[in-house]
């Protein structure tokens, strides 16, 4: 008797609201697929599935069908659709991004926002490396919060002033590429009489934190350039990140983090270009910025210190 | 496999070709046409599809409107937006009605000559 009636009840609830969400389900992902159109051919589309809606939802009520039928149609209408939708809003998508991007980096200092977290990128990699260097193997947590700090600098500094900012941080760039390399010519010499490929390892942890920033200064230099075919940088990179790649798996330590964070570099290198660079930016702000993501950072490094640290 | 994946990467449309949808649109508007009906909005052309086709469901919102949007701009229709007072008037939203411009009807002509449609179309094709 009770289960009878709370299925009566749920078949109510659903009668009563299944229209009205299956609707505004359809006009919520209409809008949002049409949000990165132009105003006038965002405009055009909606109203043109508003009116559709409406149709719809008159013709069937005159046919005799319940709510919940016309709900169903509704749904399986705009199932069927979203491939089509989607393919629509794709001529839209990247230059809605590239403006947006573009229009967030002229506010944040004329730093570009891909620029802006590649000195990001080589900060907390150098952050590391100091850590990293100076033996204190056992301390990551304060890694971690110099990583938060690093990156509250670099988003508070820029607004100061902004073309001593700039200037400083390519010099910075060149700075860290620079203590890569003597760094690596260091580590091979030290390790010279072990016969273990102690250069290319090193190498493709540099290059996991310097081989970045330059991809992403390539898709800087795309961005200004736009015809993306026609920039050589682009083939370097491709090239670049399959280096990185060989070398991390001849050096035998691709773990989840670096694995993480070469696949997010190689999609950039590999042409998937603006889209990569803008979900690898997303993606590596949020790892910076959030603890876990400041976590898996340092325990990819971790790896590194502990491999030299058996050496020693 | 690869060989496909790469045929399907570099398939184009042949100029003047139109694929099954537009097909359907084009021959709907032309039934539609040859009963006195000159213009359509996008639901009106998806329930005769759905009659044409005896279909189960209509036409999904995103490829009925991408195809009038391509077969517009191929030149086969032409749109305007209906007068915002008759549409207050019946209490609904405006409609986007579309017309046939006469240039549909050779592509359909040339399509029952290829033997894509059977006898059903072939009278709407001679109206």
């Amino acid at each position: 008797m009770m289960f009878e009636a709370v299925c009566q009840l749920i078949a109510l609830i659903v009668r009563a609201f299944a229209l009205p969400v299956v609707r505004n389900g359809a006009w919520a992902w209409t809008k949002l697929y049409t949000s990165v159109a132009p105003a006038d051919e965002r405009d055009d589309r909606r109203r043109q599935i508003l009116s559709h809606l409406a149709d719809e939802e008159t013709d069937s009520e005159l046919a005799g069908y319940v709510p919940a039928e016309t709900a169903v149609q509704i749904l399986f209408e705009t199932l069927r659709g979203v491939p089509d939708d989607l393919a629509w809003s794709r001529p839209f998508v990247v230059p809605t991004v590239a403006g947006k991007l573009t229009e967030w980096s002229d506010a944040s200092g004329g730093m570009r926002a891909p620029e802006w977290l590649v000195k990001s990128v080589a900060m907390l990699g150098f952050v590391n490396i100091l850590y990293w260097g100076s033996g204190e193997y056992g301390a990551w947590s304060d890694v971690m919060f110099v990583n938060v700090a690093a990156l509250v600098v670099l988003a508070i500094v820029p607004q100061l002033d902004r073309p001593l900012v700039h200037r400083a941080m390519h010099a910075f760039t060149i700075v860290v590429v620079a203590v890569a390399i003597v760094a690596s010519l260091w580590v091979w010499f030290a390790f010279r009489l072990y016969d273990e490929p102690v250069l290319v390892r090193s190498l493709s942890q540099c290059a996991l934190v310097f081989v970045p920033p330059v991809l992403i200064l390539s898709a800087h230099g795309w961005m200004r350039r736009i015809e993306v075919f026609k920039d050589p940088t682009w083939p370097t990179g491709a090239v670049g990140a399959v280096i990185i790649a060989v070398s991390l798996i001849l050096s035998g330590h691709v773990g989840l983090n670096a694995g993480f964070l070469l696949a997010v570099w190689a999609a950039l290198a590999a042409g998937l270009l603006f889209m990569a660079s803008v979900l690898g930016g997303c993606l590596l702000a949020a790892a910076a910025v959030c603890h876990a993501g400041t976590k898996a950072y340092a325990a990819g490094l971790k790896v590194v210190a502990a491999g030299f640290r058996n050496r020693m | 496999m690869r060989i496909y994946l790469r045929i399907m990467l570099i398939m184009r449309r042949k100029p003047g070709e139109i694929i099954p949808i537009e097909r359907s649109i084009l021959l709907a508007a032309s039934r539609m046409r040859g009963r006195g009906i000159e213009q359509f909005h996008g639901f009106r052309i998806a329930k005769e599809i759905k009659d044409q086709d005896g279909a189960r469901r209509l036409t999904a919102h995103g490829t009925l409107y991408r195809a009038l949007a391509r077969l517009e701009r191929q030149g086969y229709l032409t749109s305007h937006w209906e007068d915002p007072l008759v549409a207050a008037k019946e209490n609904r939203p405006r409609r986007k009605f579309y017309t046939l411009t006469g240039k549909e009807a050779g592509v359909l002509a040339e399509q029952v000559d290829l033997g894509v449609w059977a006898e059903s179309s072939s009278l709407e094709v001679a109206t």
